[in-house]
């Protein structure tokens, strides 16, 4: 805006030689491994209850045996989903170092073993999360739902509906996604310079854009939800719990209860 | 109840479905928006505070369509974002909607500050208990991370003693360490209440302010076909043809939009409805489908059974904005009730998508789109077929071939098919044409009786005529102007060095002089979007430069000016006048300050009149727009900015022939005033040869055509092949 007529440089392109860089997490998240693996063919239910079960256990024990034991279960879904190196995204430098810091205020305080334990925790949880969004179809979940949540239907709970309305979620998210991304675009090309009195307002004017569009892509979507006469039963699912899903939770079974006896 | 619509009456599993469409619809897009939010916040380093935003869509929710669907969101959330961002995320999630919940529903009965505070004196007790349980539970977790806090606030004092001078501080931190680990159930506690009543009372005003600025959105919408499953229990068999309307009228609040319409339909018809924005059209449709008139009679056999069996279907003008399903299989199958079997390989084959079943609907062209729609609508076998504008925004291709499956379906089932549009070209193959203006029934006739187009039809093709007529602007070609856009050796991948890594643009090399007009034209995934973002400084090509006179985009951001083709996005304040003086970067005026805004306001006022947009419109809400006066709107905002570059993402799909029309006159004068550089990115050359005569096709990243008059290209069909 400024300098409408700035001084042409005299070759930018060939100043500035870039390495092309690794993608950052954000571009990878929500994406699923394109191969097939036995991780893939998992069922939706195995998955969260081994979260949940993994969980709980680590937070009724936090000691070396069970990070053991969430290690072997994290392990052994990274050699099942067949994870490519170059699935894994690129952490910025800030974050190494940031948790270098952290290290060295824990260490001198004499809790080394303490933090290092935290930090393996976290990271393996996380590891866990993206190996089950890498390999997960998100569109096997309404019907898992809907079977997971069958006892609920007796207390007239509608929980077809809440299958459903899951599924037109993840149908929904890469377009919500995408829209986000253009307010924030539009959001940049305008704010050329910074103006920190003027954060709430644009805040506000940000979630006010991309919530206007997401009302107005729900009234869409109502209306063709009525003109379909209405949402049915999710279709019934054809995975059945196999081997597979027994020898996982077996494991996970074992990952979580084993360290507790050890210990 | 839905009848069971194949005969097996009772060999259904009959289930209650409690949320109406509108409420699963909305529960879902929020949802949607909440997982994004969630994910983003839990996995990216450092972005955890986004998590927090979940709680305006929460509130939204709460505020709009009450507990149920708050409840269901809540629920597709949490499973969804524990699955892919661990479970860890479920606790503050359910927090974050609780909060969401209490400020919407406070908002909706519009009560005040003391009623928060009320729910505070509850909230935040609750809130410090909660956590002091969760805590107690999981005493080991507990343990590890305060004694970890511990153990960091007597490092932090370690050195601070080394380093001298702030040496007295280590023994307090050792106490405050120490004290944290005994005494967790206040510490916690007490944290947990603050950060309860700090996150009401910002979340309070945010919500507030943003319920108010939303408060147009979605106003203009009276009615949904069905809305309620009570309507659906009393429905008689459908039976919606015939059809006979007689003095029929219906009105938006004071707008009329149907003012005594008399038509009736017979079976095994192809009807087509043409008329302007405006005429009533589109209102006419919804009459067909079941909504009831203000005014005047509707008589057919049985009921409309919209969505049912033999009932009526409806296909809408935004291709994705109708698909359900994640699969092509799936959507056409989508709603249809368990134990209906429907032979989706044929019905696919009928509408031309044979052996589609397993792709990805998101891989769909906006055609195979529309296309798709048909053959979910035809699994129902219905009796009556309405397209309202289906051909709207999809490319002459895809257009021809809708229009010729809407003239085959009545020959080949039992069913009538409705055709509404304002393209007069679309008319030939219908057994009827009706035409409406202002709410009214101007003419009916068939086209093979009487060939010649309709009136409107034919103002509509002598104004696009006058319009190319008189402005053909001379090429402007200014040596020493601003605007030069070179591309060179341009490539961009996605999730560069992934295993998702996409190529989007391939070694790409382009020259726009200033003044140039240039058409960028491309199938989706062509690359021609990305292209777009990067000339307008917004990406960063993962190699090669993009110069705008010799200085990269990115550096530059702003000076080029990006309409995208979903105008609402751009609009970020709430009034067009607030708007247009926030994207020309111009101060906000100082409301004490009369000779100010006096000053702003002229200036505003200016910026309108120059996109063809009265100055009147500057106090009105966003929202309160029209999508093409929007899209005037935002080039209004990016014109007062001076550039010497504008990039337009489709800029003329979802308008109407006239505003198409009066657009593109808008932006060929631009461009011959100001001697702006347009790069205009589209799928569909057609209305567009006049504003840029130079063309370039991408394919797969690459150019493969780049023309200077494109009246020599070879047509469309040819070009395909």
């Amino acid at each position: 805006m400024t300098q409408r007529h700035a001084q042409p440089s005299p070759d930018p392109a060939d100043q500035r030689p870039r390495r092309p860089h690794r993608a950052g997490v954000h571009e990878v998240l929500l994406r699923r491994l394109p191969h097939d693996s036995p991780l893939h063919r998992l069922g939706v239910g195995t998955k969260l209850v081994t979260l949940l079960v993994l969980t709980i256990a680590t937070g009724l024990n936090t000691g070396w045996e069970q990070l053991a034991g969430v290690a072997v279960v994290v392990g052994a879904a990274l050699v099942a989903a067949r994870v490519p190196l170059r699935a894994l995204p690129r952490l910025p430098h800030w974050f190494g170092l940031t948790i270098l810091i952290s290290f060295g205020f824990a260490a001198a305080g004499g809790g080394a073993e303490r933090f290092i334990r935290l930090i393996a925790f976290g990271l393996l949880f996380a590891l866990l999360s993206l190996v089950i969004a890498w390999t997960t179809d998100l569109s096997a979940l309404a019907p898992a739902l809907a079977r997971i949540g069958a006892p609920l239907r007796r207390l007239r709970m509608p929980v077809d509906d809440w299958a459903v309305t899951a599924a037109l979620a993840v149908r929904c998210l890469p377009l919500v996604i995408d829209e986000v991304r253009t307010v924030a675009a539009a959001h940049r090309q305008r704010t050329t310079t910074r103006d920190p009195a003027m954060l709430l307002s644009r805040l506000v004017d940000m979630i006010t854009a991309s919530m206007a569009a997401a009302l107005r892509r729900s009234s869409d979507l109502g209306e063709v939800i009525a003109m379909r006469g209405g949402a049915a039963t999710p279709a019934p699912t054809t995975m059945r719990p196999g081997l597979a899903d027994v020898a996982a939770l077996t494991l996970v079974l074992a990952a979580s209860v084993l360290p507790a006896v050890l210990s | 109840m839905r009848a069971a619509p194949t005969g097996g009456a009772g060999s259904n599993p009959r289930r209650l479905a409690i949320l109406a469409p509108a409420e699963m619809a909305a529960a879902a897009t929020m949802s949607a928006l909440c997982i994004g939010l969630a994910v983003l916040g839990s996995l990216v380093p450092f972005l955890g505070s986004l998590q927090l935003l979940t709680v305006v869509p929460f509130a939204l929710l709460a505020h709009r369509h009450g507990l149920r669907a708050l409840i269901a969101s809540l629920i597709a959330v949490a499973v969804i974002a524990g699955l892919v961002a661990g479970v860890g995320i479920v606790t503050s999630l359910v927090a974050l909607a609780i909060l969401g919940g209490i400020i919407g529903e406070l908002k909706r009965r519009q009560l005040g500050i003391l009623a928060l505070l009320a729910c505070a004196a509850v909230l935040v007790p609750a809130a410090a208990a909660g956590i002091d349980l969760l805590l107690y539970v999981f005493a080991s977790a507990r343990e590890l991370m305060l004694q970890n806090v511990r153990s960091s606030l007597r490092g932090l004092g370690v050195v601070l003693h080394h380093l001298g001078p702030a040496g007295h501080a280590a023994a307090p931190l050792n106490a405050l360490g120490r004290l944290i680990v005994q005494d967790w159930a206040i510490f916690a506690g007490v944290a947990a209440g603050a950060a309860t009543l700090a996150a009401l009372l910002s979340s309070w005003v945010i919500i507030g302010e943003v319920l108010e600025r939303l408060a147009w959105v979605g106003a203009d919408q009276p009615f949904a076909p069905t809305t309620a499953r009570k309507e659906r229990v009393v429905e008689s068999d459908p039976a919606p043809i015939p059809v006979e309307l007689r003095q029929v009228h219906f009105r938006y609040g004071t707008h009329e939009a149907l003012r005594g319409i008399d038509l009736s339909l017979r079976a095994g018809q192809f009807v087509a409805i043409v008329g302007d924005n405006g005429s009533g059209k589109s209102t006419l449709a919804r009459i067909l489908a079941g909504a009831q008139p203000t005014d005047g009679e509707v008589q057919r056999p049985g009921s409309v059974g919209l969505g049912r069996h033999g009932g009526v279907a409806l296909i809408g003008q935004r291709p994705d904005a109708q698909v359900l399903g994640l699969c092509v299989r799936d959507d056409v199958t989508w709603g249809l009730p368990a134990g209906h079997t429907v032979d989706v390989e044929n019905l696919l084959a009928t509408v031309g998508l044979a052996g589609m079943g397993d792709r990805d609907t998101a891989t769909l062209s906006g055609g195979e789109l529309q296309r798709l729609a048909v053959a979910a609508a035809l699994a129902r076998e219905p009796r009556l077929l309405i397209s309202d504008e289906s051909t709207a925004m999809v490319d002459p291709d895809g257009r021809a071939q809708l229009i010729r499956l809407f003239a085959e379906l009545p020959q080949r089932w039992p069913m009538t098919v409705v055709h509404i549009t304002h393209n007069a070209g679309e008319l030939t193959s219908a057994d009827r044409v009706v035409q409406l203006a202002h709410g009214r029934v101007v003419a009916e006739y068939e086209p093979a009786a009487q060939p010649n187009v309709s009136q409107t039809a034919a103002s509509q093709l002598s104004e696009q005529q006058q319009t190319s007529g008189l402005h053909k602007p001379s090429p402007p070609v200014h040596a020493t102007a601003a605007g030069r856009v070179e591309l060179r050796n341009v490539t961009h991948r996605y999730a560069n060095r992934t295993v998702w890594e996409h190529q989007a643009l391939d070694e790409l090399t382009l020259n726009a002089q200033p003044g140039e007009g240039v058409m960028v034209v491309g199938q989706n995934g062509s690359g021609k979007s990305t292209l777009a973002w990067i000339v307008a400084g917004l990406l960063r090509p993962t190699a090669g430069a993009c110069l705008l006179d010799g200085q990269p985009t990115e550096m530059l951001r702003g000076r080029v000016g990006i309409a995208f083709q979903h105008a609402r996005l751009q609009l970020q304040r709430p009034t067009v006048g607030a708007d247009i003086a926030d994207a020309a970067g111009w101060p906000r005026a100082d409301p004490e300050n009369a000779e100010a805004r006096r000053e702003l306001d002229a200036r505003v006022a200016e910026v309108l009149r120059a996109v063809g947009l009265e100055p009147s419109l500057a106090d009105r809400s966003i929202d309160q727009l029209s999508g093409g006066q929007q899209r005037r709107v935002a080039i209004a905002g990016l014109l007062a900015r001076q550039p010497s570059v504008l990039v337009l993402d489709e800029p003329l799909a979802g308008l109407d022939a006239p505003s198409q029309a009066g657009l593109i006159q808008l932006l060929m004068e631009m461009r011959a005033r100001r001697s702006m550089t347009l790069i205009a990115v589209t799928h569909d050359p057609h209305g567009m040869r006049e504003l840029c005569p130079r063309m370039i096709r991408l394919a797969q990243g690459r150019i493969i055509e780049d023309t200077d008059d494109p009246s020599h290209a070879p047509p469309l069909n040819a070009r395909a092949a």
